[in-house]
């Protein structure tokens, strides 16, 4: 069943055509690669999906919805999360606030101005929990800020699949770690998620990275979707090959 | 306190008391939300001008209903400029508060707010320049006499403090404080867990504005003399000095700070002549030694000093290597 598609989507900046023309649809359940050279679109298109840019033409389907001008608000409600390329965190607050304040928002309690955060049980619980899925249980006392970098990337993804999303963008989740700890982020992303029956679309560079852990894998080239398929089918497109991959 | 203290460092005390509201309310904006404000000075004003007028125009001389008219009166024009603040961030949200508090100035410098209640505000202004004068109200209907006033009205100033103290302190722990801290320190993510940021960064607004108010209301009491000069741009950014001096991050240092300032102030009046001067040079030396505020650099150093002794208890009774 589609949970998400795109008619016709279009975004251009000028002459640079971003996004041009994208049909795109998700399959509920699947974890799904959005790959592509540098420039090919895959950022404009998850900043198109999560609200953070608005289509020049072309529609946004969710759940038979349409979400094409609904705000980014109303897109988390809907149940679209995401994270972000560079990691995006609330620096000066704690690992465990940090997960604990997407909890807040998503049982609308973060208007509940005279009771106090700390004595919410369930929230607490389900942090302690979320973190601990993460591996990064022990860790909530921790300022943001002061956490290693594969630390960070793992919270900023904790912070968006605490808003409990049907759908999760991913965006570069292992961008600027170690060889070791990329592995480790997957690892601990893939098993959550899929634990978890959660619909993912992540963006990467890492070939190895993404033929190891999707289902399926989207290339973007120059704002249009270049080809869609399993990632032995990816592996055996010549033209992906030759525009993207490289001969050599 | 008025069975302790005598009745002049009593006043002084409840200047530091007042300035701690005034403070106290400007951080929920500035040091919690991440937005500085320059035009606080307007609600401030407005919480004691409202009785002013009421007390002038209509006789009104409850103290009760001129403090409750100077925070209504706040709260509302808070909420209705906040609408307009908060649609800008960061350094345009404060240019935006300084341009309020400017034409609000000036329409009390210049008069024209005083042309809002005909000939007779018009006759007020020509009176005084837009200053006016508040004579000693009743309290709970009771009037008292000049020697008993100030021991009286203290009372109303602390627990002014202390419910100002109580409900700031409870947001700021409660999900909402979280939600504005979240908003300070990256707006972008906040909104991408579902925080509305400009309708929360207003709902900060309107509440420190609320207190603002009450502050407000107290000077204007306390004072007994209200001028344009509470509307100005300058009051603002004593309030944000005072702020600044105790530490924006944490909860107690906008009180510190007010009462830094407080005492600093009434340092440099031993020098009549070059007050200013002399209190410029002592924020320079205070600034020097707490450079993150008061209460910022001495938990700052607390820290410091916490860790060295656990490195140092950890190195004392480290095992002997093998």
């Amino acid at each position: 069943m589609s949970l998400l598609r795109t008619v016709n989507l279009k975004k251009h900046f000028g002459e640079t055509r971003a996004v041009d023309g994208v049909d795109f649809v998700v399959t509920e359940g699947e974890v799904l690669a959005l790959v592509g050279p540098n420039g090919a679109g895959k950022t404009s298109l998850v900043n198109l999906l999560s609200a953070y840019l608005t289509p020049d033409s072309g529609e946004i389907i969710f759940l038979d919805q349409d979400i094409t001008n609904m705000s980014v608000t109303g897109r988390i409600k809907a149940g679209i999360a995401r994270s972000f390329q560079i990691v995006n965190l609330f620096d000066d607050l704690t690992a465990f606030d940090n997960v604990a304040l997407s909890i807040f928002s998503r049982e609308n309690k973060t208007l509940k101005l005279m009771s106090l955060a700390d004595h919410d049980h369930e929230v607490n619980k389900e942090t302690d929990e979320v973190l601990e899925l993460f591996g990064l249980g022990g860790k909530g006392h921790i300022l943001a800020k002061e956490m290693a970098q594969g630390e960070r990337k793992l919270l900023d993804v904790a912070v968006a699949y605490a808003l409990r999303p049907k759908f999760l963008f991913l965006d570069e989740p292992t961008s600027g770690v170690s060889t070791r700890d990329k592995a480790q982020i997957m690892d601990t992303i893939s098993s959550v998620v899929r634990a978890g029956h959660i619909t993912a679309a992540v963006v990467e560079h890492d070939m190895d990275v993404v033929f190891k852990y999707s289902d399926r894998i989207v290339v973007m080239s120059d704002g249009k979707i270049l080809a869609d398929g399993s990632p032995d089918e990816i592996r055996a497109n010549k033209e992906v090959e030759t525009i993207f991959l490289g001969t050599g | 306190m008025p069975g302790v203290l005598e009745p002049y460092p009593l006043i002084v005390l409840c200047y530091a008391l007042v300035y701690s509201i005034a403070c106290l309310s400007l951080n929920i904006l500035f040091g919690t939300t991440g937005l500085l404000s320059l035009g606080h000075a307007v609600y401030f004003g407005a919480g004691a001008y409202t009785g002013a007028f009421l007390h002038t125009l209509v006789g009104m001389d409850s103290l009760e209903i001129y403090l409750l008219s100077g925070i209504v009166c706040a709260t509302a024009l808070a909420a209705v400029l906040g609408y307009f603040c908060v649609q800008a961030s960061r350094m345009h949200f404060a240019i935006l508060t300084l341009a309020f508090t400017q034409i609000v100035n000036a329409s009390f410098v210049g008069g024209s707010f005083f042309r809002l209640f005909g000939s007779e505000g018009w006759f007020l202004y020509m009176l005084a320049g837009g200053s006016m004068y508040i004579p000693r109200l009743t309290m709970l209907g009771i009037e008292y006499e000049p020697s008993e006033f100030i021991a009286a009205f203290y009372n109303y100033i602390a627990g002014g403090f202390l419910v100002t103290v109580f409900v700031l302190r409870r947001i700021d722990l409660s999900p909402f404080g979280k939600a504005l801290r979240a908003i300070r320190d990256n707006e972008i993510r906040a909104e991408s867990i579902g925080i509305p940021v400009r309708r929360y960064r207003w709902l900060a607004f309107v509440i420190s504005g609320l207190f603002m108010g009450l502050a407000g209301a107290l000077y204007g009491q306390l004072n007994r003399q209200i001028t344009p000069e509470q509307l100005g741009w300058l009051f603002s950014a004593i309030l944000v000095l005072a702020t600044v001096l105790g530490g924006v991050r944490q909860f107690a240092g906008p009180v510190i700070g007010a009462f830094a300032y407080a005492a600093l102030d009434e340092f440099a009046l031993h020098w009549a002549g070059t007050r200013n001067m002399v209190m410029g040079i002592l924020l320079i030396a205070v600034v020097c030694i707490f450079p993150m505020g008061i209460a910022g650099t001495t938990v700052a150093v607390a820290d410091h000093v916490k860790r060295l002794a656990k490195k140092r208890f950890q190195t004392r009774h480290q095992p002997p290597l093998q």
